[in-house]
C-alpha cells in the first residue's frame, strides 16, 4: 500500500527535480526551495526523499554533480542536467501533459 | 552505455565509500545551515531555528541509509560485509576452520594436481607450430601394424601432394668419440624434412637440405655443455658411430622429436631406393598442407597403396594409417589420467561431504545466533546469502591451501615421473590451473553451504528461540541429512579404495609373474659395434669369441652369452614366417613371432629350460643349414597335435621356391614384450648363423656372492676393442624393476589417494557419531539411570555406525564396478570385478568405521546421568 504511493511520488519528484535543474544548476537545498516556491508553497519536498532521489538520478546518469562555491563563498554540491537527463525531461513532460490533460478531461466531464 | 555508466558509478562509489559519506555529510551540513538561516530570517531566534531545521530535515542516519541504497552498491557492501563477517567467524572457530580447510585443501589439491597434469599432457597442444596438422604414419596389415619401410617412405615423400613435408626418423644411442674415450649420447637419425615438418628451425646455423651429406644438428644443451656454446661450432665435425659429421646448426632450447626428452644430436640419413619392401623401421610424421583435415591425404594414400602393393606382390592388403601426432604421443596415458581424474573427483566429493558435516555441526551451535538475527529482522534470503558467502570464503581459502599442495605434488611428479608420463616436463601451475583451483574451491564451498542453508527455516528458528537452543525437531532432520552424507562418503571411498586395490594387486601379480628365466645373478649390457670391421662376419666371430673368453675368465663368472633381445621388455625384432604344411593362400596374412638371435649357452645362462630336442652348439655355423629353437607358446600355436621337432619353417615373406629350416629344439616360455603382454610365440635363431646383426646384448651369469663391477666389464671391453662404449649395464633384476616402474608409480599414487579417502570417510563417520552421542545425552542419561549397561550403550552406537558404513559400502560397489571397467586395460591378470578385492575393501572400510565410532561410543558411557539431566 505505502509502497505504491511512494512510487508515484518518486516518479513525480524526479520530474520536478529534472525541471528545476533544467533552469540552472542548483544544490540540494536550493532544489527543495525552488520546488516549494514554484508550486506556490503547495509542494514541500522532504529531505528524506530529496537526497535519495538525487542519488538515484545520478546513478541513472540523468544528472551530474560537482562541488562549487556559492555566491556566499560557501562550498556546495551542485547538480546539473546531463544530455540524457534533458532528453528524459522532455519525454516525461510530454507524457505528464498527456496524463494531466486526460485526468482533467475526466474530472471536468459532465453529462 | 547507460549500463556501463551505472556500473562505473557504483564501483567508484564502492571504492570511495568513505569519501561518499564525507560528501553526503557536508551536503547535509550545508542544507541545515541554509535552513537555519532561512528560519532566522523569518524571525525565529537561533535555538528555535536550529530545532525547526532539524525537525524538518528528519533522521540523518535514515537519509544516509536510503542514499546508500539508491546508489546501488548495497549488495556489494553486503557482500564485503559478509566476507568480513565470515572471515571473523572462521578466525573465532579455529578447530572448525582447520578441519574444514584441511579437508577442502586436500580435496582441491588432489584435483588441482590432477588437472595440471591433464592440462599439460592432454589438453595443451604439442610444442610445435600448427601442431594439429602433424600426423603419424604407419603401415597396417591384417595381423600387424608397424613403422614404414624404405619403399613406403619414398612413395609417401614423392607422391602425397597433401603433405607439405614429411620426416622419417629413428631414435637411438650414438657413440661419440671424445678425447676421453667413447661415449654414448642420445640422438636420432632423420631425413631432410625434419625442420619443415615440425616448423622449428635452428637458432644458430641452418637446417637440413636434401643434398647434404654427413651433417648433424645439435641440441642447445649439448651445444652449451659440450661444444662451448659459440658460433665457431658451425663447420666443426663430430665423430659419431665411426663417421665424421659436420655440425651445421644448433636447434633452439627445448626442441625434441615427439616423446624425445633427451635428444642431443640429429644426423641426416638419406633413404635410398630399395629392392624389397622391408625391413620396417622408419617412424614417419607428415605435415598436412591444408589444415588438420585428413580427407584429401587419405584419398591420396589409397591410390599410393594400390600402386605399391602391385609393385610388391607379396604385400597385398597393406594400408597406411594416419593418426594425429598428439594421440600417438599421449597414447595410453590418457586412460590413466582420466581414471586419476575420476578418483580425485571422488576424493573432493568426500571432502565436501565432510565440510557439510562440519558446517551442520557448527550450524547447531550457531542456531541461537542465527535465530536472533532473524528475529531482529534479517530476511531469510539475507541469512542464506550470508551463509553461502561464508562457505564460499571457506572454499576460496581451501583453494589456496589446495594450490600450495598441488604445487608440491606437481613438482614431485615432474621430477619423479619424467620417464613415465609423456610431456610431464610441460606440467606446472599456470593461470588456467589457478583458475581451475579457485573455481572448484568456490563451487565446493557453495555446494557445502547449500545444505545447511536449506535447513534454515524461519519457522524452525522461532522454535529454536522458544526451546532455548535445545535440540528439537530441526536437530532430528539434520541428523538424517548427516546420515545420508556419511553413506555417500563411504560409497565414494569404496570406489576409490577398490580402484586402488585393483591396481596394487595387479602390480603385485605383475611383479611376481613368472618371466621364464632365473634373474638372480645375471647382469647384462649392450654392445655397440662399429661397422668397420665388424660387418665382416669373421671379425665379428673373433670379437665375440675373445669377449666371451675374457669375461668368463673374470672371478665369479659362471657363463656368458649374447642375445638380440632381453626379458622382460627388450624385444628388438619380430618377423613373419611360414610353417610347412600351413602355407598362406593368396591374400592371407602371415603369422609373426618374436625373433631372437642367441648364442650358444644363452639358455643355460638365463636359466631357460630346454624341454625337447637340442640347444644351439658351436657346430651351427654359417656354412651349416639354418636351425631354429622355438618356445612352448609357438608349439601351442602351430603344433598342438604334431611333433614340433619334425616341423620346418621359412622366415620372411612366403616364397614357394624358398628353402625350409628345421626346428631342432623347444624351450620354456619367456616374456620379452613386457609383463602385461606375457609370453608370445618366439623363434630363436643361432647368433653364429646371423652375424650381420651386430648390436646384441651380452648376458653374464655370476655367482651370487661375487657381483661383477661395471669397471671390470669396462676394462674387458676396452681391452678387446678400445672404440667400444659400455651401454645399458644393468642386472636383470633392475630391468624387471624398470619395466614395472610406471605401474609402481601409478599404484603408489592411487594408494595415497585411497588412504586419503579412507581417512576422510573415517573422520566423517567419527563426526556424525560424536554428534549423535552429543544430542542424545539426555536419552543416554535416562537409560543409564534406569540401569542400562555400558556394553549395551557402546553396542548401540557401534551398530548404528556399522549400519551406515555397510549401507555406504554396498552402494559404493556399484560405483566401483563402473569405475573399474573404465580402466580394465590397465589391469594385469585380475578382473575389474575381482570379488576378493571388493570384499576386502568393504571389510576394511567397515572396520575403519567401527574404530572411528569407538571413541564416541565410549564417551556415551561416561555420561553422568545426574549431571546430564540437571543440565536440561
Amino acid at each position: 500500500m505505502t509502497r505504491q504511493k511512494e512510487d508515484l511520488l518518486k516518479g513525480t519528484l524526479d520530474l520536478l527535480i529534472l525541471k528545476t535543474l533544467d533552469l540552472e544548476p542548483m544544490h540540494g537545498w536550493g532544489i527543495g526551495e525552488r520546488i516549494k516556491v514554484f508550486s506556490g508553497n503547495t509542494l514541500t519536498v522532504p529531505t528524506g526523499s530529496l537526497y535519495p532521489a538525487l542519488q538515484r538520478l545520478l546513478r541513472k546518469g540523468l544528472i551530474a554533480a560537482e562541488w562549487r562555491t556559492t555566491d556566499t563563498n560557501r562550498r556546495a554540491r551542485y547538480y546539473k542536467l546531463t544530455r540524457a537527463g534533458r532528453k528524459q525531461l522532455r519525454e516525461e513532460q510530454q507524457s505528464w501533459a498527456r496524463a494531466s490533460l486526460a485526468v482533467n478531461q475526466v474530472l471536468e466531464a459532465s453529462l | 552505455m547507460a549500463l556501463l555508466r551505472g556500473l562505473i558509478h557504483r564501483l567508484s562509489k564502492l571504492f570511495s565509500s568513505s569519501r561518499v559519506r564525507r560528501e553526503l555529510d557536508e551536503e547535509i551540513r550545508f542544507h541545515l545551515e541554509h535552513e537555519i538561516q532561512k528560519n532566522m530570517l523569518s524571525g525565529m531566534d537561533e535555538a528555535e531555528a536550529v530545532r525547526q531545521a532539524k525537525i524538518d530535515f528528519g533522521g540523518v542516519e535514515n537519509i544516509r541509509e536510503q542514499v546508500s541504497e539508491e546508489s546501488g552498491v548495497r549488495w556489494l557492501e553486503d557482500f564485503v560485509q559478509d566476507v568480513r563477517y565470515g572471515l571473523r567467524g572462521l578466525r573465532k572457530a579455529p578447530v572448525f576452520t582447520a578441519a574444514a580447510l584441511i579437508s577442502l585443501g586436500v580435496g582441491i589439491g588432489a584435483n588441482t594436481a590432477a588437472f595440471s597434469v591433464v592440462n599439460g599432457v592432454l589438453l595443451n597442444p604439442l610444442p610445435y607450430p600448427e601442431q594439429e596438422r602433424l600426423h603419424s604414419l604407419r603401415v597396417e596389415w591384417p595381423t600387424f601394424s608397424g613403422p614404414l619401410a624404405d619403399a613406403d617412405f619414398l612413395g609417401l615423400e614423392q607422391q602425397i601432394e597433401d603433405f607439405s613435408a614429411i620426416v622419417g626418423y629413428g631414435t637411438y644411442g650414438l657413440t661419440l668419440m671424445t678425447p676421453e674415450g667413447p661415449r654414448v649420447i642420445q640422438g636420432a637419425w632423420v631425413t631432410d624434412g625434419m625442420n619443415d615438418v615440425f616448423g622449428i628451425h635452428p637458432a644458430v646455423g641452418r637446417g637440413f637440405k636434401a643434398d647434404d651429406e654427413l651433417v648433424a644438428l645439435v641440441s642447445h644443451e649439448f651445444w652449451q655443455s659440450y661444444l662451448a656454446g659459440t658460433e665457431q661450432v658451425l663447420g666443426t665435425t663430430l665423430e659419431l658411430d665411426e663417421q665424421r659429421y659436420t655440425v651445421i646448426g644448433v636447434m633452439p632450447p627445448g626442441f625434441g622429436l615427439p616423446g624425445q626428452n633427451d635428444g642431443n644430436v640429429w644426423v641426416l640419413r638419406p633413404i635410398t631406393e630399395p629392392t624389397r619392401r622391408g625391413p620396417f623401421y622408419i617412424r614417419a610424421i607428415a605435415r598436412l598442407a591444408h589444415g588438420p583435415e585428413t580427407e584429401v591425404a587419405t584419398a591420396q594414400l589409397r591410390s599410393l597403396e594400390a600402386s605399391l602393393n602391385s609393385r610388391y606382390p607379396s604385400s597385398t592388403e597393406w594400408t597406411y594409417s594416419l593418426t594425429p601426432l598428439k594421440e600417438v604421443v599421449v597414447g595410453e596415458v590418457a586412460t590413466t589420467l582420466l581414471m586419476l581424474f575420476a578418483v580425485v573427483g571422488c576424493v573432493l566429493l568426500i571432502a565436501v561431504a565432510n565440510v557439510i558435516n562440519l558446517l551442520l555441526a557448527r550450524g547447531t551451535s550457531r542456531l541461537h545466533e542465527v535465530a536472533m538475527r532473524s528475529a531482529l529482522g534479517a530476511s531469510r534470503g539475507r541469512l542464506v546469502r550470508q551463509l553461502l558467502t561464508e562457505s564460499a570464503v571457506l572454499g576460496v581459502l581451501g583453494a589456496g591451501v589446495g594450490l600450495g599442495l598441488a604445487w608440491l605434488v606437481t613438482d614431485l611428479l615432474v621430477t619423479r615421473g619424467s620417464e613415465l608420463v609423456p610431456r610431464i616436463e610441460e606440467v606446472g601451475i599456470d593461470t588456467t590451473v589457478t583458475l581451475f583451483a579457485l573455481s572448484i574451491g568456490i563451487i565446493a564451498g557453495v555446494l557445502a553451504g547449500t545444505i545447511p542453508a536449506i535447513n534454515l527455516r524461519p519457522a524452525r528458528l522461532g522454535q529454536t528461540l522458544k526451546e532455548g537452543g535445545r535440540a528439537g525437531t530441526a536437530a532430528r532432520s539434520r541428523g538424517r541429512t548427516r546420515n545420508v552424507l556419511v553413506v555417500a562418503e563411504f560409497a565414494l571411498a569404496l570406489a576409490v579404495l577398490v580402484s586402488s586395490a585393483l591396481l596394487v594387486r595387479s602390480l603385485l601379480r605383475m611383479q611376481t609373474a613368472d618371466l621364464g628365466v632365473h634373474t638372480d645373478g645375471v647382469v647384462s649390457f649392450r654392445l655397440q659395434m662399429p661397422s668397420d670391421p665388424y660387418s665382416e662376419s669373421e671379425a665379428a666371430r673373433t670379437f665375440f669369441a675373445e669377449l666371451k673368453q675374457r669375461l668368463t675368465g673374470l672371478p665369479g663368472v659362471a657363463s656368458v652369452a649374447f642375445s638380440s633381445s632381453l626379458p622382460p621388455d627388450r624385444i628388438t625384432m619380430t618377423n613373419n614366417y611360414t610353417v610347412m604344411g600351413n602355407e598362406p593362400v593368396a591374400g592371407q596374412g602371415q603369422p609373426t613371432a618374436e625373433w631372437i638371435l642367441v648364442s650358444e649357452g644363452y639358455f643355460e645362462t638365463m636359466g631357460i629350460p630346454l624341454l625337447r630336442g637340442r640347444n644351439f652348439t658351436g657346430n651351427d655355423s654359417d656354412d651349416q643349414p639354418r636351425v631354429y629353437v622355438v618356445n612352448q607358446a609357438f608349439v601351442r600355436q602351430h603344433y598342438p597335435d604334431r611333433d614340433p621337432l619334425t616341423g620346418r619353417i621359412q622366415p620372411g615373406n612366403w616364397n614357394p621356391e624358398g628353402g625350409w629350416s628345421d626346428i631342432v629344439g623347444v624351450v620354456g616360455d619367456v616374456v620379452y614384450s613386457g609383463m602385461a603382454d606375457g609370453a608370445q610365440p618366439t623363434v630363436y635363431a643361432a647368433h653364429s648363423q646371423n652375424l650381420g646383426w651386430n648390436n646384441p646384448f651380452a648376458v653374464v651369469r655370476t655367482s651370487r656372492t661375487n657381483v661383477l663391477s661395471v669397471a671390470r666389464v669396462q676394462d674387458v671391453l676396452q681391452a678387446v676393442d678400445p672404440r667400444m662404449p659400455l651401454r645399458q649395464y644393468a642386472s636383470l633384476e633392475q630391468l624387471v624393476a624398470n619395466a614395472t616402474a610406471a605401474d609402481r608409480f601409478r599404484s603408489f599414487l592411487f594408494a595415497i589417494l585411497a588412504a586419503i579417502a579412507l581417512i576422510m570417510a573415517a573422520t566423517g563417520i567419527y563426526g556424525v557419531m560424536s554428534y549423535h552421542v552429543g544430542t542424545r545425552q539426555r536419552e543416554t542419561a535416562i537409560r543409564r539411570a534406569l540401569g542400562a549397561r555400558s556394553t549395551r550403550l557402546v553396542g548401540d552406537i557401534l551398530r548404528e555406525g556399522l549400519l551406515l558404513a555397510t549401507a555406504g559400502s554396498l552402494l559404493g560397489v556399484i560405483g566401483a564396478v563402473a569405475l573399474a571397467h573404465t580402466f580394465s586395460s590397465l589391469l594385469f591378470d585380475i578382473s575389474p570385478t575381482d570379488v576378493a578385492t571388493y570384499v576386502a575393501a568393504v571389510v576394511l572400510l567397515v572396520g575403519v568405521a567401527q574404530v572411528a565410532c569407538l571413541v564416541p561410543s565410549v564417551r556415551a558411557t561416561r555420561v553422568d546421568p545426574v549431571a546430564a539431566l540437571r543440565d536440561e
